[in-house]
């Protein structure tokens, strides 16, 4: 695999991991109502 | 210059010499346990110092949250202001707590973006002296992760993989907005136990410059002088050959004359480095390295840098919570776990090596030997000193390190992975650790509210089910990753393939890393080929998720306390600043970390000390 490759694949994981974190937020707004 | 340097470095381990070699003929023995004078007084001098420190510090940094008026506003409120002038910032403007998550991931995103970018195109940016090559994708990513989460955790060897503009735009700005993210998120959350009825929680962007100018700037330039003044390099010179005092012989028998001295900006990260428990090294052997630590006084100070913002903020949050008592409780709880442990660690080592105890050899300290055991340690520090590092660098979540713990006898070595797998809340990150203890703190007055009845509360502010499901989350979320990433690793053919220690030692090794990495540590036992597309991925993916999936639980908690109404002491209120407190706050503490993680300790260090004491 080319580095050119690795480095889309580890910058979009990155942004999965911001995407999930979001998600968190949300998740701990839910549980807790309209906080 | 090789000269200057050797003369110098000369100078300074003598007076270590001095240092480490007080009075290590009084030796106490009860039960077959040593302990000498010399590191009774160094770790009373080393705890007495850190607790002074505390309250001036704590209560400074209370006045730069509340806004107050600092000593230091002159030089910097103009910088300040023009600061959110040109970003666009209203400081007067409160954010809610969904807001102030956002803002936080969003910038540690950005960070975590900018450090990676870095490392890939340092090759074609200035400041590279020994013209380094890009570094791999794979470790880049985990070392951008690493560095913004506070973690610091290191695949590579920093003298020889990143150029003098990563390690200060990349790394060193880390170090210092990482530590400020911290502190922010713990301000946001003793604002949440002041505040009446609101939705605000601050202002991240106010909380992260004010901590940033006011905190952690001043101190690291007070530290980087006093480490410039005790031999530790700042230059943007590269790399030096200077000529071997005595020559040697290489692995082939050739004679060998000459040593490349690696050199760069290193105080100024140095500093910062322990101030704010990131813990990662400008040199690959981290505070081994006569270069970022080169005195007993460097030494000294590294090790209170890394306690000293953790202690104070206990007193800036009972300052803040207009309850003092309250921060000497939870610093009192932290006490009670640390010394113990450190006596254990220091025991341990001082004890030597049960094997060699067998073979009839002497561990003993006396004039002539430091006695015990020594394996993996610098010759400048000895014992007591490694320990206390030891045991110092994995309560709070900094991760440097002035001894190999790989090396450490097996219950010496047990007490920093378990330092770390406490949850980081013994001291913990700037920040993050008194957020953690303060989880710790809202499970012992639920657990004591349903033991006798009382309605829980602390601080004033109800504990209900919502701040329970959320400390839970911070309490097991890091519980997941090390116990879920060491299993991963030790059955898949990617982690197997560098554990280099087969056996119970590999996998004490492989347990540490996990451990390191799903606390935001970042110290490694040693002995473990990290640096592979395997653990490069895994340990940047536990980081992560140790970071932000603790702290936007922790702002959750903030903002619905934020919103409660303060309930007035009554008859019905457990009081959370007694002895009695301190003792179940602590005991807390140990049982989660105890029953989680005693079964894997047990395949680990636990089983490594029977068969060798045994």
């Amino acid at each position: 695999m080319g580095e050119g490759t690795m480095d889309i694949l580890f910058i979009g994981l990155i942004a999965v991991l911001m995407i999930l974190s979001l998600g968190l937020i949300k998740l701990c707004v839910n549980l807790g109502g309209d906080l | 210059m090789g000269a200057i340097y050797d003369n110098h470095l000369l100078d300074r381990w003598n007076f270590i010499n001095c240092f480490v070699c007080l009075s290590t003929d009084c030796v106490i023995e009860a039960g077959g346990i040593r302990m000498n004078t010399n590191n009774l007084l160094q770790c009373f001098l080393y705890l007495a110092t850190l607790i002074l420190c505390a309250k001036p510090l704590g209560i400074y940094m209370a006045r730069v949250y509340e806004g107050k008026s600092v000593g230091l506003n002159r030089l910097f409120q103009p910088v300040e202001t023009l600061f959110y002038k040109v970003c666009g910032i209203r400081p007067d403007e409160g954010m809610d707590w969904k807001t102030y998550a956002v803002a936080m991931m969003l910038f540690n995103g950005l960070g975590i973006l900018v450090v990676y970018a870095f490392q890939r195109l340092q090759n074609i940016l200035p400041l590279n002296p020994a013209a380094m090559g890009p570094v791999s994708p794979d470790s880049s990513f985990n070392t951008a992760i690493s560095f913004g989460t506070n973690t610091n955790w290191q695949g590579y060897g920093g003298e020889t993989t990143m150029s003098y503009l990563t390690q200060m735009l990349g790394l060193a700005v880390q170090n210092f907005v990482s530590a400020a993210t911290g502190m922010a998120i713990l301000v946001a959350l003793i604002r949440g136990f002041i505040k009446k009825q609101a939705q605000e929680i601050g202002n991240f962007w106010v909380d992260m410059v004010r901590t940033v100018l006011y905190i952690l700037l001043p101190l690291s330039l007070l530290y980087a002088v006093v480490l410039v003044w005790q031999g530790v390099p700042q230059t943007f010179s590269p790399s030096q050959t200077v000529s071997l005092v005595q020559s040697t012989k290489d692995s082939n028998g050739k004679a060998v004359v000459e040593q490349v001295l690696a050199l760069g900006p290193v105080a100024s990260q140095i500093a910062i480095k322990q101030l704010g428990t990131n813990g990662g090294g400008f040199f690959n052997v981290n505070s081994a390295h006569p270069f970022e630590n080169p005195t007993a006084l460097s030494g000294f100070l590294e090790m209170l840098a890394i306690l000293l913002i953790p202690a104070a903020l206990c007193y800036t949050f009972g300052d803040m919570v207009q309850d003092k008592r309250q921060g000497w409780t939870l610093l009192a709880a932290m006490l009670i776990i640390f010394i113990p442990c450190l006596w254990i660690c220091v025991q341990a080592e001082q004890s030597g090596n049960p094997l060699l105890t067998k073979m009839g050899i002497d561990q003993s300290a006396n004039a002539l030997q430091p006695g015990g055991n020594m394996e993996g340690k610098e010759a400048r520090f000895g014992i007591v000193n490694s320990a206390i590092w030891a045991t110092a660098t994995t309560a709070a979540s900094n991760g440097s390190v002035n001894a190999m713990h790989d090396s450490f006898t097996p219950i010496g070595g047990l007490i920093p992975i378990w330092m770390i797998q406490l949850g980081e809340v013994i001291f913990g990150g700037v920040g993050s650790g008194l957020y953690g203890m303060i989880a710790f703190a809202i499970i012992a007055v639920f657990i004591a509210g349903l033991m006798v009845g009382r309605t829980p509360e602390y601080l004033g502010k109800k504990i209900e089910a919502y701040e329970v499901k959320m400390t839970s989350l911070i309490i097991l979320i890091p519980c997941v990753l090390v116990l879920l990433g060491t299993a991963v690793a030790v059955v898949s053919p990617g982690g197997k393939a560098t554990i280099f220690n087969p056996g119970i030692h590999g996998f004490s090794e492989v347990l540490y890393a996990f451990s390191s990495a799903g606390n935001n540590n970042g110290s490694a036992f040693a002995g473990l080929g990290a640096n592979t597309l395997f653990y490069n991925t895994a340990l940047g993916i536990a980081m992560f998720f140790a970071r932000y999936w603790l702290a936007i639980p922790a702002l959750a908690i903030a903002g619905s306390l934020a919103k409660k109404k303060i309930v007035p002491v009554s008859s019905g209120t457990l009081p959370t600043h007694t002895p009695l407190f301190i003792a179940f706050l602590a005991s807390v503490v140990l049982i989660v970390g105890a029953l989680t993680f005693f079964p894997a300790l047990a395949l680990g260090p636990i089983v490594e000390h029977l068969m060798i004491a045994g």
